[in-house]
């Protein structure tokens, strides 16, 4: 079941990747996509190993499932943000965009932790799971801004 | 807790640090043929696919390896991926210097895989891997040409929106 609903709003957000209107390069969206992955991939692990804070489940099917919400959901959902957030000029519309997108990683954060994909010792996770994503957002925002100033000449 | 194979600092991060500065060194100095763009990417895809990989078959359930001195995650376990992003852009940068016809991708692709292997060799023998669970380090054989191969890809489709945009604006500028 849990594969099945994982696999099902990672295809959700692919589909919504392809039909997003995208102002970044093939490049820059690539760029972007590894790097988002990589930091969420960090953060994970030391949540999980070194922290202990937030626990991955050990049964296969669980662990696909958290693959592929690690990989593939948040580093995409982020993607597709910081597209939205390079195409639109109005900042009531930027507003809105950043808190539909924040929910959705939350609301999937909090599927994971209901169907015991990740476990949490602390009695809340609600709040350290919305501060990990609002932080993962402002990093995506960030690195975007910097990406779109780099030159698009040979490199010096 | 945690297994701890040393505390000392020693041949593993010797060996991390030498092939960032090999690595780093090596694109510094090399002429420039790609966009900064194109050149982070080739860099970042090895460092993506290391972390990928090794936080996927190095982690509960499977377990397969630790790296460096300690099972927990620490500075050095980053940077050994960080070294990994100079190899994948030498490995693009030579395919397009030299100018490799597709015929020979294959000869390349296995070359690569082997001294990837060797280096993985030398990286356990310096303690840099801990292999466990029954993981020897050719099982890596596999990993590094899909790897390489997806890298190629990577390149072949990126060079070929290049060659589109170019055309576009050839048409547009006549």
């Amino acid at each position: 079941m849990a594969v099945a609903i994982f696999v099902f709003i990672a295809w959700v957000i692919i589909t919504v990747y392809l039909f997003v209107p995208r102002r970044l390069s093939t490049e820059e969206n690539l760029l972007l996509f590894f790097f988002f992955t990589i930091i969420t991939i960090n953060i994970f692990t030391i949540l999980d190993l070194n922290l202990q804070l937030i626990q991955h489940s050990n049964e296969v099917k669980m662990f696909i499932s958290f693959l592929i919400h690690r990989n593939i959901i948040i580093p995409l959902a982020l993607i597709i943000f910081v597209n939205l957030m390079s195409n639109i000029g109005s900042k009531t519309k930027k507003l809105i965009i950043t808190v539909l997108i924040f929910l959705t990683i939350y609301l999937v954060n909090l599927v994971a932790f209901g169907i015991g994909l990740l476990t949490c010792d602390s009695s809340s996770l609600y709040l350290p799971s919305a501060i990990i994503l609002a932080a993962l957002m402002l990093i995506a925002f960030l690195t975007m801004k910097l990406v779109m100033k780099l030159p698009e000449g040979k490199s010096v | 807790m945690y297994t701890i194979y040393n505390q000392r600092f020693n041949s593993n991060e010797w060996f991390v640090i030498g092939m960032l500065i090999i690595g780093g060194l090596a694109v510094w100095k090399l002429p420039k043929r790609f966009s900064v763009k194109e050149s982070l990417v080739y860099f970042l895809y090895f460092v993506f696919v290391g972390i990928i990989f090794d936080h996927t078959v190095g982690i509960k359930p499977f377990d397969f390896y630790d790296v460096n001195d300690s099972s927990a995650y620490q500075l050095m376990d980053f940077l050994s991926y960080v070294s990994f992003g100079p190899f994948g852009y030498l490995f693009i940068y030579l395919y397009d210097c030299f100018k490799i016809k597709n015929s020979y991708n294959t000869i390349y692709i296995f070359c690569w895989t082997m001294s990837a292997l060797v280096t993985e060799y030398i990286a356990d023998i310096l303690g840099v891997y801990h292999y466990k669970n029954g993981y020897e380090f050719y099982y890596s054989f596999p990993i590094y040409l899909m790897i390489l191969t997806s890298d190629l890809l990577l390149y072949k489709v990126l060079s070929s929106k290049k060659a589109d945009a170019d055309l576009k604006s050839n048409f547009h500028g006549h």
